[in-house]
């Protein structure tokens, strides 16, 4: 390719000709957004924002499509292309309609992920959902007791019914966790040595300290008070909090601190320049807001008149108060409550809130108010206290006066103002003054730097938590004034960042906040969109009965049950979008800091469409028209079952005619959701809610067939909550098919077996492993020593991987002394070994899309292995040519030059005569038949006899078709023929690989045979040698040297004689000359059926799922799916993979360590710790599989078919199979 | 041609029947003379012919005496048959009070120069022979028998014709790329979807002339080396279609098209496509993606048409216009035609008059004319007597040029100094009473709605255009508006992918640069200068004028005026929808407009 040189960014960089500007800069790490490009397909120019500025050109270029050339001179980010692509996102999300995150989380000051732990609590992961609340919220037991619930404020669900009990859902998984054993907490990274104060601990002082000693840091807290907890410990009563849970979840946290100094006062015991010379490299004060503010009205310090904050620590403290019978608590906060329920349970019979505003005004908790009132509380409306009057010493009485609602303050609450002259006075022993908390700020006077700000609070920067002192920062009550818990818990996370920032010496900052769309507030949501949810009451929890709680100190509310908060997760809408992880459009809305406002306008608000697809869900207000799903469908797929609609504005991508997309042509290959920039369309997820989910994702191979597609497993838990693939996969390039984007989730819904099962009259009965193995092999040794091995036979499923093969046949040849191995999903193996030495295809898949003709032979590619037909598609639109020959009309008909209906009969004649034709025309490719092959000039003499005539005969097909058809077979270059395994028969496969012998089209570069077979380790089970002819690496039996060595290696004799083959040994089980049976697979008795258990031989299953009925086998050992074994799996084009468990086996055993264990059993101990050192042995004994080593994740290795222009066979020449030999075995 | 008639003796009808004769009654009138030409034994011939140009004077009708003299009715119903037959063809008196005067026909021809309309209105253009007899399929047998591809192409370079489309590349030169490119096959497009609301010179050549397109497509298809045409013509045109097809038969028929034309060795034939109405598909890329079967969309170019078109092939694609200069280049020689015009836009342009003008319909001019020229000598002034205020040219993706922009010359680049572009030849014309946000929201809600949807800032960017226009236009303008429909357009403009989203702010853009205090009045005053915009004006009833006769409480469709009979009636404005109709029925103007 012509090189060209161009000046990118200012850069001089040397690059291919015919690349486009986006390739070039991505190549060399230059970043041009676009959201409508995907390297699979045509550039369109679409959204706009790749452009940039070509020098000498009329405006900005759209580098998608642009190409380079030489001395081009591109900028891709100017001033002027930022502004542009800025305005391209703005009006791109003026008309995006959606939540990016639900509005539970906006709200939540913590932003914890509510919408995903609800999700996972729905899927049962209940330790991942509190996983995920301690990524923002360490104190899960506490907030779940006394959380505030901003979140419920802002539910969606207010606009049906009642919002989701989200704060209860939070509390069951922290509860969860807490029964089951030591509270969950990160791991901490490697200690860095580096110390951190953390002055205060309370809520914000624990949030800090957790997420510090998180990173590796060495957390010292110093407490005033005896006990850690703050206002947890010292403000909330027992019966909402109960202080051994705080105790405990306190504990989970001081775990990972260094030190704890209780009793410790800031001013007193140390300063913060003390602090900072003992070694502190930053001091995080964390003080709360612990002074009582005063009432300020006559009397108020005489005995018996209390401030709420300090009645509550006293009685938290323990120490005995007498505060008599009749009790007054002045205030509408919580607190006030919390006082006025604390002095019942002190058994004051008579507890009057006394408070200024009404009812409404109150900023109490409904809850709270309610539970008070049903106490017994008494409510005082629109009075204050004006005078305190004292008798013996004591507060005896409290002067009071009625206040009415004068207009709004500042606060918008409507200002009370005393009614002159109404007076009145309340009988007394206690008041207890509960309106509000202050700062104490004496404990910082020491240090005379410090400066508090108006309202008397430290003063930080909001977003960092910094204070005006180098080294100190501040959160929580002591800086924002009295909030809540979870506000505190905020700010401590948020301090811990910027203080891990500062110690790291980096730029103190804030994260950038990712962009956020949402559809607005609660009143702008129009109620239609949730008309047909259905109404769920929400779950409620029945507190202890009012007259039972007052008296005494208990919890008053029990938590949810497991069965309740399934229930209760049932009833979240799931607002938030499940692409928000991915989506592309909301990353470059982030990284250009747009203003999604600026261009508000007119918005489309459409129905979603949930359910018109069994894979996949559409949400129309999120697309952004970039056309990747309609270009994909169409041009690689081929199937156009997306389009557009309309015109201007209201252009849509719908289907035609507005059909639901489940009713086209869609085969549910899943390409269109892999394309999709944003949230518009996403897989529909079989589980309880959609997510969003972080997953973790694990690289492996899609079993489904035997292409071998590379798969990322996408897990959370031990869940497949969906499947993508690397877009760098040399397989198949990101590209999916249903099989591979949808089977593997659905996993989880097979009924998997746990335990062995044994047969004990007629049914089968749960075993230990050691019951069932020593069954198992005893049964099977036993008939091997009584019967001899060739009464045993062994069934593999093609599923397993190499290494499985690899055992299986080992323990079947060197410990049971049998070669009777056969495969349950191919009972009849067509095979080119005897041919071309080898039983594989002869080329890769590669050399499809560059091949200039391809010939396609009995199969239905769309159908069977759309991957494959995709590949084609290519090929035919780079201009190869196409022949199909099949029975029917397939899916790549249309784009066949020439397509022949052909059965097997019809099939094997038609290649009779195309064999015909081109030797009686002397069309064949003299030179390779004469250097390569060994038998031409008999085979020639042979076809010779065939008359050329018979083409005519041939029904349903044209002669003129089928000239035209070997014409151009005779004439390409880079011929790929593709046959399926599974739907040819050995004669006709024998006539296929004699024509490409003839055109000289086997054994050489990018031209050959393509041999797909459909269970997805098929050719790992040939090449591994379970069969019964062929000893690993497809060495023939009957080669006495490998037989030798390999008996030599294994410690065992191989018997000589080739055994019976699948169809044999089924057989041998009828006539009851195979005794006894081993079948290994992965749903094994899925694909054979039950019936070869029939017979009543002994029979050993090795399966994932129990046999639903019988006959049942003696013994079942419980298998391992692809999706929990490690190992290798050999794809079509010989292709070595290697699978990653991503799963844990349900019975926890892989089936090499199932199979390693049988062979202790049956006498024959095999010691192979890992995987790795089966594959040390295979490498070691299978010279093709020299390679296995090397195939670690996302490398692979291809056994090479011929060497040098060398079949495998003893001269090096390949053969024509003869005719007559396989004359119409049908 | 006359002359044949007027040799012969024969007196000669000419009814104009195109769309702009059919829609004023034309098939009447011409039955009507059928029935009564056919019933005497008058010496007289009757053709059916296309639009004259004088299309507000349509029903018209040309009648020539055996001596040569024409004579020209206007607004004919088959009422006036009678007496025209009677009293002209019979009697020798032309009816003198339906006649349009001489010196009308003389200011309206005056300046024209017609080459693209030569035929127009003369020939009948069901007619092949008429086509012949006028010269026709001359070019084309010329070019066959004797001038090289490249010399043709040299010839049309020569002639400095450029596109009639609106980009105004030069044809020649774009012949030129597609002969150059390779491919198996080449192919030539008619681009006869005109879209421009306003506009009808494609329209009015198809159905008056459609053979000297089809000679023109020809001619090209020759000299690119190109064996296969479409015409792209819009589904609404049902009459140009009909003649299309009733010549491209003849055509056939008679070996101007299919294969070995003229027994030259040359094998060329053209189809038509008909369009579904799609704004966006006059754009070529999308054009093309039409014919082949999809969605109409545009693509970026390069690569260019020539370079790859229909079906990945070189393709050559001209509108209508252009392929009708072709024959006359080719016979006149590029010289004559390069005579006519300036020095960088040669030869003559067709241009539909429409909106407050006179006399609306085609006039061809010599490129260089000066819009007053056109308005006033050719098309008489405007319709209502207020001043002349601004001409729309070159159709939404034009822009307006104001009256003191008049002497601005007609030519390419004169036109795209002032923000307009030439365009393919609409030219709107606008009087005192036309507000200007008005006609940007006019335009932008074409193009808003025509947009295929593809790019962002095509699609979402000129709603938002549009919802800014209708806030101010309703009177919610506000600060910054003019600011934030500035920034929109210079972005829509430059980054939008094709040429409909990329002219598409060209009114809004022209409007503000001629008559920005008219936005601000909107925004600011909240006032319509033109009192054209009805959030932002009131009707109001003048007490000294009303008589209190009660036709304007009568004609109220909500009922908001009301009075006593004989006191000056009152206007509530809070029912008043402020339609208007009072105003228009009060006859002694006692409303007023404020």
């Amino acid at each position: 390719m012509p090189r060209v040189s161009i000046i990118l960014n200012g850069k001089r960089i040397e690059t291919d000709a015919e690349r486009t500007i986006l390739e070039v800069a991505q190549q060399n790490g230059v970043d041009i957004p676009t959201l409508c490009h995907d390297p699979r397909l045509k550039p369109t120019a679409a959204c706009r924002l790749c452009l940039v500025e070509v020098k000498g050109a009329r405006g900005p270029m759209p580098a998608c499509v642009t190409q380079v050339a030489d001395n081009m001179v591109v900028t891709t980010n100017s001033e002027g292309l930022t502004k542009s692509r800025r305005m391209a996102l703005e009006l791109l999300l003026s008309d995006h309609y959606g939540d990016c995150i639900a509005p539970c989380q906006i709200a939540c000051p913590a932003g914890i992920d509510i919408q995903g732990y609800i999700a996972l609590i729905a899927s049962g992961e209940y330790l991942e959902a509190l996983k995920l609340i301690k990524e923002k919220n360490p104190l899960p037991l506490v907030v779940g007791r006394v959380c505030p619930r901003f979140c419920e404020k802002k539910c969606r669900r207010n606009v049906l019914d009642e919002p989701v009990a989200i704060n209860c859902l939070k509390r069951f998984a922290a509860d969860t966790n807490l029964n089951d054993g030591e509270i969950y907490t990160a791991e901490p990274k490697p200690s860095t040595g580096r110390r951190v104060a953390v002055v205060g601990g309370g809520p914000a002082g624990l949030a800090a300290a957790y997420y510090l000693a998180l990173e590796g840091h060495e957390i010292t807290i110093l407490e005033s008070s005896p006990k850690l907890g703050g206002m947890l410990r010292y403000g909330i009563p027992e019966y909402r909090l109960p202080k051994a849970i705080l105790d405990k979840e306190i504990a989970a946290i001081t775990r990972l601190c260094q030190e704890i100094r209780l009793g410790v006062s800031l001013g007193r015991d140390s300063t913060i320049e003390s602090l900072k010379k003992e070694g502190f490299e930053a001091v995080f004060l964390a003080l709360g807001a612990q002074a009582s503010q005063k009432l300020g009205v006559e009397g108020e310090n005489l005995p018996g008149v209390l401030s709420g904050i300090g009645f509550l620590r006293d009685v938290a403290l323990g120490k005995a108060l007498d505060i008599g019978q009749r009790v007054a608590v002045i205030g509408g906060g919580n607190t006030a409550m919390d006082a006025a329920r604390t002095a019942l349970r002190l058994k004051a019979t008579e507890v009057t809130i006394v408070y200024r505003r009404s009812r409404e005004e109150m900023p109490a908790s409904d809850e709270e108010i309610e539970q008070a009132e049903e106490e017994g509380v008494r409510f005082q409306f629109l009075a204050a206290p004006v005078k305190a009057n004292a008798a013996d010493g004591r507060v005896n009485s409290l002067e009071c006066i009625r206040m009415a609602l004068g207009p709004p303050d500042s606060s918008g609450r409507r200002r009370p103002e005393p009614i002159a002259g109404s007076e009145f006075t309340m009988n007394v022993d206690t008041v207890i003054a509960a309106i509000g908390q202050t700062l104490d700020s004496s404990g910082l006077a020491q240090d005379n730097t410090f400066k508090l700000d108006r309202r008397g609070y430290i003063g930080v920067k909001e977003t960092t938590m910094e204070t005006t002192l180098d080294g100190v920062f501040a959160g929580g009550d002591c800086t924002s004034g009295p909030a809540t818990v979870i506000e505190a818990i905020a700010a401590g996370r948020r301090a811990a960042i910027s203080i891990n920032q500062f110690i790291n010496g980096e730029k103190v900052a804030p994260s950038q906040k990712p962009y956020v769309c949402t559809k607005g507030e609660l009143a702008e949501i129009d109620p239609k969109d949730y008309e047909f949810k259905p109404r769920i009451p929400r779950g409620k929890v029945v507190p202890l009965h009012p007259e039972i709680r007052k008296t005494r100190f208990d919890e008053i509310e029990p938590g949810f049950t497991e069965e309740m908060a399934r229930a209760e997760t049932e009833r979240c809408l799931a607002c938030g979008c499940l692409d928000v992880f991915e989506c592309q459009l909301r990353d470059y809305a982030t990284e250009y800091s747009v203003n999604d406002k600026k261009y508000a306008g007119r918005r489309r608000h459409l129905p979603v469409k949930e359910n018109e697809h069994p894979y996949i869900v559409n949400d129309p207000n999120k697309c952004i028209l970039c056309g990747r799903c309609v270009r994909i469908c169409n041009e690689v797929e081929g199937i156009g079952a997306l389009g557009f609609s309309n015109r201007g504005f209201r252009t849509r991508v719908e289907p035609a005619l507005g059909m639901p997309l489940g009713e086209t042509a869609c085969t549910s290959c899943s390409q269109c959701i892999s394309t999709c920039p944003t949230g518009a369309l996403t897989p529909r997820v079989h589980l309880p809610k959609p997510g969003p989910w972080q997953p973790e994702t694990v690289p492996t191979v899609c079993p489904y067939c035997g292409i071998g597609c590379n798969l990322e497993l996408n897990l959370v838990g031990d869940k497949i909550v969906c499947v993508t693939s690397p877009m760098d996969s040399p397989v198949n390039e990101g590209n999916l098919c249903k099989k591979g984007a949808f089977y593997p989730a659905s996993l989880h819904n097979l009924k998997r077996l746990s335990t062995p099962l044994i047969k004990r009259e007629n049914s089968l009965v749960e075993a230990s492993w050691e019951e069932a193995l020593a069954l198992a092999g005893n049964g099977l040794r036993q008939i091997a020593d009584r019967a001899g091995g060739d009464r045993l036979a062994v069934l593999a499923s093609a599923m397993l991987t190499n290494e499985e093969h690899y055992l299986l046949q080992k323990l079947a040849r060197a410990a049971l002394g049998t070669n009777n191995l056969g495969c349950l999903a191919m009972p009849n193996v067509a095979s080119l070994l005897s041919a071309l030495g080898k039983n594989a295809s002869t080329c890769s898949f590669d050399d499809i899309p560059a091949s200039d003709l391809i010939m396609v032979y009995g199969c239905d590619l769309e159908e069977d292995y759309p991957i494959i037909s995709l590949k084609v598609r290519k090929a035919v639109n780079r201009g190869s040519k196409l022949i199909t020959l099949s029975p029917r009309q397939t899916g790549i008909d249309s784009l066949a030059k020439v397509s022949l209906k052909v059965n097997r009969r019809t099939g094997v004649n038609l290649l009779e005569s195309m064999l015909s034709y081109i030797i009686t025309y002397d069309l064949a490719d003299r030179n390779f038949v004469d250097t390569r092959t060994a038998n031409f000039s008999d085979f020639a003499e042979e076809m010779e006899k065939q008359s050329v005539a018979e083409l005519a005969s041939v029904p349903w097909a044209k002669p003129a078709k089928i000239v035209e058809a070997i014409h151009l077979l005779v004439r390409a270059r880079r011929p790929v023929l593709i046959i399926d395994a599974a739907a040819i028969t050995p004669a006709e496969l024998d006539l296929l690989s004699n024509l490409m012998l003839a055109t000289g089209n086997v054994g050489r570069e990018s031209a050959g045979l393509i041999l797909l077979r459909t269970p997805g380790n098929a050719q790992g089970l040939i090449d591994m040698g379970v069969t019964p002819d062929y000893l690993p690496g497809q060495v023939p039996i009957s080669n006495r040297a490998s037989r030798r060595r390999l008996s030599v290696a294994w410690s065992g004799t191989i018997p000589a004689e080739p055994g019976r083959d699948t169809v044999g040994i089924i057989q041998g089980i009828e006539s009851g000359e195979i005794q006894g049976i081993l079948v290994a697979g992965s749903d094994a008795a899925g694909e054979l059926g039950n019936s070869i258990f029939e017979v009543p031989i002994f029979s050993v299953l090795i399966d994932t799922v129990a046999p639903k009925d019988p006959p049942y086998p003696d013994v079942v050992l419980p298998g391992a799916t692809f999706a929990e074994s490690q190992g290798t799996y050999t794809n079509c084009e010989r292709r070595i993979q290697r699978l990653q468990a991503a799963l844990t086996p349900p019975a926890g055993k892989e089936n090499w360590q199932i199979l390693a264990a049988l062979a202790h059993y049956l006498g024959y101990p095999m010691s192979y710790p890992t995987v790795a050192s089966i594959d040390d042995e295979i490498a070691r004994l299978i010279p093709l599989y020299q390679g296995i080593r090397e195939c670690n994740v996302g490398r692979a290795a291809q056994w090479l078919f011929s060497h040098n222009g060398q079949f495998d066979l003893k001269d090096g020449l390949a053969r024509f199979r003869s005719f007559e030999a396989q004359q119409l075995s049908l | 041609m006359s002359e044949t008639y007027g040799k012969d003796k024969k007196w000669l009808v000419r009814v104009g029947v195109a769309s702009c004769g059919l829609a004023a009654g034309g098939r009447h009138v011409y039955e009507a003379f059928a029935a009564r030409l056919s019933d005497s034994r008058l010496n007289a011939v009757l053709k059916p012919t296309g639009c004259m140009g004088m299309c507000y004077n349509e029903v018209l009708v040309e009648v020539v005496s055996p001596g040569g003299e024409h004579v020209f009715y206007k607004r004919v119903t088959p009422d006036y048959v009678p007496a025209i037959i009677e009293q002209h063809l019979i009697d020798g008196q032309p009816v003198a009070k339906w006649m349009i005067p001489q010196n009308e026909i003389d200011s309206f021809m005056a300046k024209q120069k017609r080459i693209v309309l030569q035929n127009c209105g003369v020939i009948d253009p069901e007619s092949i022979d008429d086509y012949l007899e006028s010269g026709g399929y001359q070019a084309l047998e010329k070019v066959l028998r004797g001038i090289p591809p490249l010399e043709v192409i040299d010839q049309v370079t020569r002639s400095g014709l450029r596109g009639r489309g609106g980009a105004g590349f030069s044809t020649g030169t774009k012949w030129s790329l597609a002969r150059k490119s390779a491919g198996f096959q080449k192919f030539v497009i008619c681009n006869a979807d005109e879209g421009d609301p306003g506009a009808f010179m494609d329209r009015s050549v198809l159905e008056s002339d459609p053979h000297s397109v089809l000679e023109g497509m020809v001619i090209a298809g020759y000299a690119i080396g190109a064996t296969e045409g479409f015409i792209y013509c819009r589904a609404e045109y049902p009459l140009a279609i009909k003649h299309l097809e009733i010549a491209l038969a003849q055509a056939r028929e008679r070996g101007f098209l299919g294969e070995n034309i003229l027994g030259c060795g040359f094998d060329f034939d053209i189809s038509i496509r008909q369009g579904a109405g799609a704004f966006v598909c006059g754009e070529e890329t999308a054009l093309m993606m039409s014919i082949e079967g999809r969605r109409g969309m545009p693509r970026v170019r390069p690569p260019f048409p020539a370079q790859s078109g229909l079906w990945g092939q070189p393709t050559n694609i001209n509108n209508v216009e252009t392929f009708a200069n072709v024959p006359w280049i080719i016979l006149h020689g590029a010289e004559a035609y390069s005579a006519c015009g300036t020095e960088k836009s040669k030869g003559t342009k067709v241009f539909a008059l429409a909106g407050k003008i006179a006399r609306s319909g085609l006039a061809e001019v010599p490129m260089g004319i000066t819009i007053k020229e056109i308005v006033f000598d050719v098309g008489g002034g405007t319709s209502t007597g207020l001043p002349f205020k601004a001409v729309q040219i070159g159709g939404p993706s034009g822009g307006v040029i104001p009256a003191s922009l008049g002497d601005t010359p007609i030519d390419y680049d004169s036109v795209t100094r002032t923000g307009a572009i030439m365009g393919s030849g609409g030219l709107i014309v606008m009087d005192e009473s036309t507000c200007m946000v008005d006609v940007a929201k006019f335009f932008l809600n074409f193009t808003q709605d025509e947009s295929c949807g593809k790019c962002t800032f095509c699609r979402i960017g000129t709603m938002r255009m549009m919802e800014i226009l209708e806030r101010i236009a309703n009177g919610e303008g506000r600060e910054g508006d003019i600011e934030a429909l500035e920034e929109l357009a210079s972005n829509v403009k430059q980054a939008s992918l094709c040429g409909l989203g990329q002219t598409a702010p060209n009114p809004v853009l022209t409007t503000l640069k001629y008559y920005r205090s008219e936005y601000e009045a909107h925004i600011y005053e909240k006032k319509c200068p033109a009192k054209k915009c009805r959030a932002l004006i009131s009707y109001e009833i003048i007490p000294e004028k009303c008589p209190g006769c009660g036709l304007c409480a009568k004609n109220c469709p909500v009922g908001a005026a009301s009075g006593e009979k004989k006191r000056p009636y009152t206007i509530d404005q809070e029912k008043c929808i402020r339609c208007g109709l009072c105003m228009s029925v009060c006859r002694l103007k006692a409303i007023a407009v404020r």
